[in-house]
Formats: structure tokens, C-alpha cells, sequence
């Protein structure tokens, strides 16, 4: 590793954290094509998730790789590069998402989900077991709150209080807000495939 | 395999397929322009500021008068101490 350091020279092999040293010393493009190979996909699956459109996603990972090259600096390496990088992620599109949509959000949230609705508990595996076309169908169809959330938590695998920390909400509400979501969701499912699954 | 992993799964190979390479090419292409122009600016901002200075009939400051170099320094007239020899205040550290 001192060796490609001292060099400037990146291997497929090498940690994040080598890679970024060597491209701050030289700007390497391999360094570069390396870290970017690594994380533009991820990038491209999480801003999909929060932003819906794939050419939304595509320019938000352009925008958050630059970013994320222009803040090598400030990078120290005390939490994982991972880490940092999907923060940013977030937080990029969290911002796109109030700038965007901040009203328009704000009256769905009240109209898509009545507080005295009573909600049945819809367990995981209902989702986690669909078909994959069949659930990229129902997530096409629900709301944008309900379609984020369920991705959020079952795609991305981020825990509850991450999420409400993103949406500066509490715990019970966004648990409230994914139980509504998942039966939606299930709901969606029976009205489009029922007929289909039955054959 | 949960559908959700599965059609991130998909969602990342269709990236993959059709949009790396050029998100790639869009994003060097654009660092090389940033740090062309900060290269640039890191090289040229202080000698213009000088010329300026000049230009309004001041002195260009010689950063050899701000700071000592080694052989302005009067402590490095004096003969380094042998390895393990007692510092001058007696003190063995």
C-alpha cells in the first residue's frame, strides 16, 4: 500500500480510504475511475429511491460524485467513506425534495393519511415477497411519501430513527406513516395482481 | 432474496448498462475544469496582487525579509549536539 501511496497509484484491491490519499496527492484518474466505479451505482440506486425519476437520479449522482471529489480535503477518514457518502447522498436530496415539492407535500401528507383511519398490520413478508415487476408496479402507484419510506426501510435498510432523524419527525410517527404505507402498498398489490396470481 | 433487494438489484445494473460511463466522463471532465481554474487562480492571484501593489506605487513585500531561514537564524551558528551529550540547561530529557 506505501508503495502505490508514495506513486499515486490505485489498485482495485486497495481501501477507500489508500485510494482517496493517493488521489489527493495526485489526482489520479485511475484513483478516480476506482472510487467512482465503486460508489456511482449505489449513489444512482439511493437517489433513485428518494428522488423517483431515473434522469433525476442520474444528475443528482453527477452532482453529489462532484461533491464528494471537491470535499476529498476535508475528508478525514474517521468514519467509513461509505458513511459519508450516503449522508451526502441524503441530505442532497432531501434538500432537491424541499426545494421541489415543500407545499405540494405538506397538504398530501393530511389528505393521504386521515389520523383516525384504522390501519391493518401488514407483515413484512407480504413486500419482501412480492415479484419484482409486480412491486415495482405497486411503487409506481402509491404516493411519493409512502413509495420513499418503504424504499427507505426495506431497500436501503435504514432503521427507523435514521429515517425520522432525515424527515425531523419522531419515531411514532414515521412508524405510523410505514404501517399506512405497507398497507397501501398491499392494498395497490390485490387491486392490480390479484387477478393475475389467481390464474 | 427480499423483491426490495432484488429491484435494487436491477435498478443498480441498469446504471451500470446505460448511464456510467457517461456520469464518468461528465464528472472528470467538470473536476478538471474546477481544479484547472483553482491551479490558475493559486498561481497567478499573488503575482497580481503584487503587480497591483507596484501599480499604485507601493512595494512588492520580499517574503524573505517575513520569515528566518536556517542560515539567518543565529542558533544554527552553533555546533549540533553530539548524540546522547546533556542539553545545555543540564536537563537529560
Amino acid at each position: 500500500m506505501s508503495r502505490a501511496k508514495a506513486h499515486g497509484l490505485c489498485r482495485p484491491e486497495m481501501e477507500d480510504l489508500a485510494i482517496i490519499i493517493a488521489y489527493r496527492e495526485r489526482r489520479n484518474a485511475t484513483c478516480f475511475r476506482l472510487l467512482h466505479d465503486r460508489y456511482a451505482s449505489k449513489i444512482y440506486g439511493k437517489a433513485l429511491t428518494m428522488l423517483k425519476k431515473e434522469a433525476s437520479a442520474k444528475d443528482a449522482t453527477q452532482e453529489i460524485f462532484t461533491k464528494i471529489f471537491l470535499s476529498l480535503g476535508k475528508f478525514q477518514g474517521q468514519s467509513k467513506f461509505s458513511t459519508w457518502v450516503y449522508s451526502v447522498t441524503y441530505n442532497y436530496c432531501i434538500d432537491l425534495i424541499r426545494k421541489e415539492k415543500r407545499s405540494r407535500d405538506l397538504f398530501a401528507e393530511e389528505v393521504e393519511n386521515p389520523p383516525d383511519l384504522e390501519i391493518e398490520e401488514v407483515p413484512d413478508a407480504e413486500l419482501t415477497n412480492m415479484k419484482v415487476n409486480e412491486l415495482r408496479h405497486v411503487l409506481r402507484s402509491i404516493s411519493d411519501n409512502d413509495r420513499r419510506l418503504l424504499l427507505l426501510k426495506y431497500k436501503d435498510g435504514i432503521k427507523i430513527k435514521e429515517i425520522a432523524k432525515m424527515h425531523g419527525k419522531n419515531e411514532s410517527a414515521i412508524k405510523m406513516q410505514l404501517k399506512r404505507a405497507k398497507e397501501k402498498a398491499k392494498r395497490k398489490h390485490e387491486e392490480l395482481f390479484s387477478y393475475t396470481n389467481k390464474d | 432474496m427480499s423483491s426490495f433487494l432484488a429491484l435494487q438489484e436491477e435498478d443498480q445494473n441498469f446504471f451500470v448498462a446505460t448511464y456510467e460511463n457517461e456520469v464518468r466522463e461528465h464528472i472528470e471532465s467538470r473536476l478538471k475544469l474546477v481544479h484547472f481554474i483553482s491551479d490558475i487562480l493559486e498561481h497567478f492571484i499573488p503575482r497580481f496582487s503584487d503587480t497591483l501593489a507596484v501599480l499604485a506605487g507601493g512595494d512588492v513585500p520580499d517574503p524573505e525579509d517575513a520569515y528566518l531561514t536556517i542560515r539567518e537564524d543565529e542558533s544554527s551558528r552553533n555546533r549540533p549536539p553530539l548524540p546522547g551529550a546533556p542539553k545545555e540547561d543540564g536537563l537529560i530529557r
